[in-house]
């Protein structure tokens, strides 16, 4: 039953793995067992037909429900329900559990993952009881691929690794190297490239020991994108020229068609064009053999951007349009977006960005829909945003440009384990070699001309090792230097945040500050009552009991009035000191943000008295006449009365300092300060208006008032957020209106509404 | 009526009246004192105008809508010079600078908020 493994990747690659980043690197695995289908079915059928015990007739009728797994669901099914009916009829369990099992896996195949799971369970039961661990293996398999399906990387991997377990130890090297290459896939798709590498190392080194060229051929070609996922591009080239090399002896025509197209990325990467331009010269040709228009688009683009980087603009446009035009019939999203971006490029780098812009944009709106990630996505983000720059479109730049930073950034964690990866590989690799050395120390004593080629090899090993080295410490170089930048960056932004958030808070405690005070002198003023008031009562009391003593009741009478008046005053007082300590904690407690139904009027003129005598405690000479005219009208209003309290309190403390300004200026004689606070119900709205006889504001200040930190007031005086904090909370906040008419010299008047 | 001392309380707080009233019953039965009322600083200069040279003591709040306590000194010291009334602040800011500030502007005395009585009747004894 090897065939399940082969069929466990080829499928996981059509139905989950492409849909992922790798677009330039196609991924492919072992699919080779499954072209002689149609033949194994016909045979199969003969065979059913020819045989004469129940349990050959079962089996055979599974190898065939088995083999239309691959290219027909429904009978796959149908004819393994029948196998399981005929089992049961004749209690050959084994027969039953394998026919459960392949019911497993063509529900899986379709995406019915739940009567996937149902019919494993019962295939897994059945082997179990039977105590056939090979059956158990296969189960285990299939449970491996419906994971895997599901992008359940680390469940699949838990379940491969028992083949791998199971295998190894009844040294079933066949199954191995589908086991290892199956694990490979799971751990290449959670970007674990290190183990990836292992097992696909340990795939390999089999697939030389059994001779096996077309294994081989795909092993070096995977190997091959593993290392073109962790940047080592010159172990990539040597692998994939290798995988093409096989792929021609063993006339695997798609491998050697993925060996071109992979290749050619990798000379990208290396700057090295002209092989670039080859050899996507190269799979052009034969994806044309093979029918293949997605990758044809693709090379075709990709040998468009070689000549491009060789400056052979005119060309490159010409073949670039070709490829879109390929494109667009192929249909692919990625393919789309491909040959758009690259003749984004093309545009870019002569400098034609509005047309460039275009080709950015149409190749990112082909990406839409699919969630995708990864650098060559990025790259074309940070492009675009360049472009827009070029263009004076600051605000799409920095749009795209945040896109870029997002995606290199979510690669970045990837990134890390590269990182990882590669410092272990050379360990991997070291260990490796030992391993063959050992091996091949044995086969010395047989042939020495054998450990001539091998020491040679070892050679360029070694060469290829000590290039990748320098080749990686350069790129870590320059991933230290960009660390760098990006950390101070950072660090900036931090520290801006940072100081924005204190000017904030300055601002809220200003606005404390100036309430505090007021507070001090509207507690006093109650205390000074409730301690007089109840010392004097006292004395009143002890007044009383002489009179009542005296017989003097009408007096006793008089008095005990005059108590019970004190003690209501008391008790007002008392009432009035706790509300203005409530008031208090309510601003300076942090907003709840809760809107609740308030009384306008009394929000402004507690915060009216309150800024008022918050001001005069600092100012002693100041003084000015309030005015109110509350509109008794005005209904409750749902705000956030500490927030909206926050804003008058701007208002009127902008209001009693234009009239401070002015009466210092002007001699006090002539000009007479007045605040005047009014309230009026509209129709939908409650208005709010304050208005000071103040030097008023000029034109050129009535455009910038709510900008934040725009003040007037000297340096330490304003934090320049007063009116533009009131202007969020009432606009931002409650969806109102905060609006300031003024004429120069005479007077300023802000205007509130909030809705009603 | 001539032993009577004729003292002027300014203040915004209505209360201050019976409070005054009440704590002063006795010098007021006895007829030691005799209060009068204003509710603010204008109201304040109103009354010494028409009753010039009445009254001998002033006690007055800093902190008044309109016309503040320290203003109505500034102008009392200003303008009733002979013979100048004695004027005691008493507000609710016990701070140093205030103090200062009314000091500056001539008041006699300064007094805080909440008021105790015991030493403002030791301070109208030293008067005499």
């Amino acid at each position: 039953m090897d065939i399940n493994a082969y069929e466990i990747t080829s499928h996981t690659v059509k139905n989950t793995y492409m849909k992922h980043l790798l677009l330039t690197l196609a991924l492919i695995f072992f699919m080779f067992y499954i072209r002689a289908q149609n033949k194994k079915i016909d045979s199969l059928n003969n065979l059913i037909a020819l045989s004469k015990t129940d349990t050959a007739r079962i089996n055979l009728l599974n190898a065939k429900a088995n083999a239309y797994t691959e290219n027909s669901l429904d009978s796959s099914i149908s004819i393994a329900k029948m196998a399981v009916e005929k089992a049961k009829q004749v209690h050959y369990q084994k027969g039953e559990a394998a026919a459960y099992n392949i019911l497993g896996t063509a529900y899986t195949y379709k995406g019915s993952f739940e009567p996937a799971l149902y019919n494993y369970k019962i295939a897994e039961q059945l082997y179990r009881q039977a105590a056939d661990s090979e059956g158990l293996n296969k189960v285990y398999r299939g449970y491996g691929m419906y994971y895997g399906m599901q992008s359940k990387y680390d469940s699949s991997i838990v379940f491969f690794q028992k083949n791998v377990d199971y295998d190894e130890r009844n040294g079933r090297e066949k199954d191995l190297t589908s086991a290892y290459q199956n694990i490979a896939v799971s751990y290449t798709m959670l970007s674990n490239y290190k183990q990836a590498l292992f097992y696909q190392s340990k795939a390999l080194h089999l697939a030389e020991s059994r001779n096996d060229i077309t294994a081989q051929a795909y092993i070096n070609l995977n190997m091959g994108i593993s290392y073109s996922n962790v940047h080592d591009y010159a172990r990539a080239e040597a692998l994939y020229k290798k995988a093409i090399q096989l792929a021609q002896q063993a006339q695997i025509k798609n491998v050697e068609l993925y060996g071109y197209a992979n290749i050619s990325s990798a000379y990208e990467m290396l700057q090295r064009y002209q092989e670039m331009y080859d050899n996507a010269t190269k799979a052009v040709l034969l994806g044309r053999q093979l029918g293949d228009d997605a990758i044809v688009a693709s090379s075709l683009s990709r040998a468009a951007k070689a000549l491009a980087y060789q400056k052979n603009f005119k060309e490159a446009e010409k073949m670039s349009m070709q490829s879109i035009a390929i494109a667009d019939s192929a249909g692919t999203p990625m393919t789309v977006f491909q040959t758009m971006s690259d003749m984004g490029f093309i545009k870019k780098v002569q400098q034609q960005y509005q047309q460039a812009i275009q080709y950015y944009e149409k190749g990112f709106a082909a990406l839409k829909d699919a969630d995708m990630f990864d650098e060559q996505i990025g790259s074309a983000y940070s492009d675009l945003s360049a472009c827009y720059e070029q263009q004076g479109l600051y605000k799409k730049a920095l749009a795209a440009f945040k896109t870029a930073t997002h995606i290199s950034d979510s690669i970045r964690s990837r990134e890390n384990i590269r990182k990882a990866t590669e410092l272990s590989m050379n360990y991997d690799f070291a260990k490796k070699e030992q391993a063959i050395k050992a091996e091949q120390d044995k086969q010395n004593a047989i042939a020495h001309a054998r450990q001539l080629a091998l020491i040679i090899g070892l050679g360029c090993t070694v060469v290829l090792i000590i290039g990748a080295v320098v080749a990686y410490r350069n790129k870590q170089k320059a991933n230290v230097l960009l660390q760098h930048q990006k950390g101070k960056l950072e660090k900036t932004l931090t520290e801006l945040k940072a100081t924005q958030t204190q000017l904030i808070q300055s601002e809220k405690m200003a606005s404390l500050g100036e309430l505090t005070a007021g507070i001090a002198h509207e507690i006093q003023n109650p205390l000074n009552f409730v301690n007089n008031f109840s010392e004097v009562s006292q004395e009143l009391l002890e007044e009383m009991e002489e009179q009542i003593n005296a017989g003097n009741t009408q007096e006793a009478r008089s008095i005990s009035a005059e108590v019970r008046q004190n003690l209501q005053k008391i008790l007002h007082h008392g009432k009035r000191a706790d509300a203005i300590v409530k008031g208090m904690l309510q601003h300076s407690r942090k907003s709840t943000g809760q809107k609740e139904l308030t009384d306008i009027n009394a929000l402004a003129d507690e915060y009216l008295r309150l800024s008022y005598h918050g001001l005069r405690a600092k100012d002693k000479l100041f003084t000015t006449a309030l005015q109110t005219d509350f509109d008794k009208s005005a209904v409750k209003i749902n705000v956030v009365p500490q927030d909206v309290g926050r804003a008058f309190l701007n208002l009127f403390t902008n209001a009693f300092y234009a009239v401070r300004q002015k009466q210092k200026q002007l001699s006090t004689a002539s000009y007479e300060p007045l605040v005047a606070v009014s309230t009026r119900k509209l129709e939908n709205a409650v208005a709010i208006s304050v208005r000071d006889n103040g030097n008023g504001i000029s034109d050129e200040h009535v455009s910038k008032i709510f900008q934040p930190f725009f003040t007037t007031k000297p340096t330490g005086e304003g934090t320049g957020l007063g009116l533009s904090l009131s202007y969020d909370i009432i606009t931002k906040e409650h969806g109102g209106t905060l609006t300031v008419q003024s004429q120069e010299g005479e007077y300023a008047e802000f205007i509130i509404t909030l809705p009603a | 009526m001539s032993n009577t001392k004729k003292i002027l309380v300014v203040d915004d707080e209505q209360d201050v009246r019976i409070l005054f009233e009440q704590r002063f019953r006795k010098e007021i039965r006895s007829g030691l004192v005799n209060f009068v009322f204003a509710y603010s600083g204008e109201e304040a200069l109103r009354y010494l105008n028409q009753h010039e040279h009445e009254a001998v003591l002033i006690l007055s709040d800093i902190n008044m809508p309109g016309m503040s306590g320290l203003e109505l000194l500034k102008k009392i010291k200003q303008e009733h010079k002979e013979p100048p009334p004695v004027v005691m602040m008493i507000t609710a800011y016990g701070d140093n600078e205030n103090y200062q500030t009314a000091v500056n502007l001539g008041a006699d005395d300064f007094l805080t908020k909440p008021l105790d009585f015991t030493i403002l009747k030791e301070k109208l004894n030293l008067l005499n």
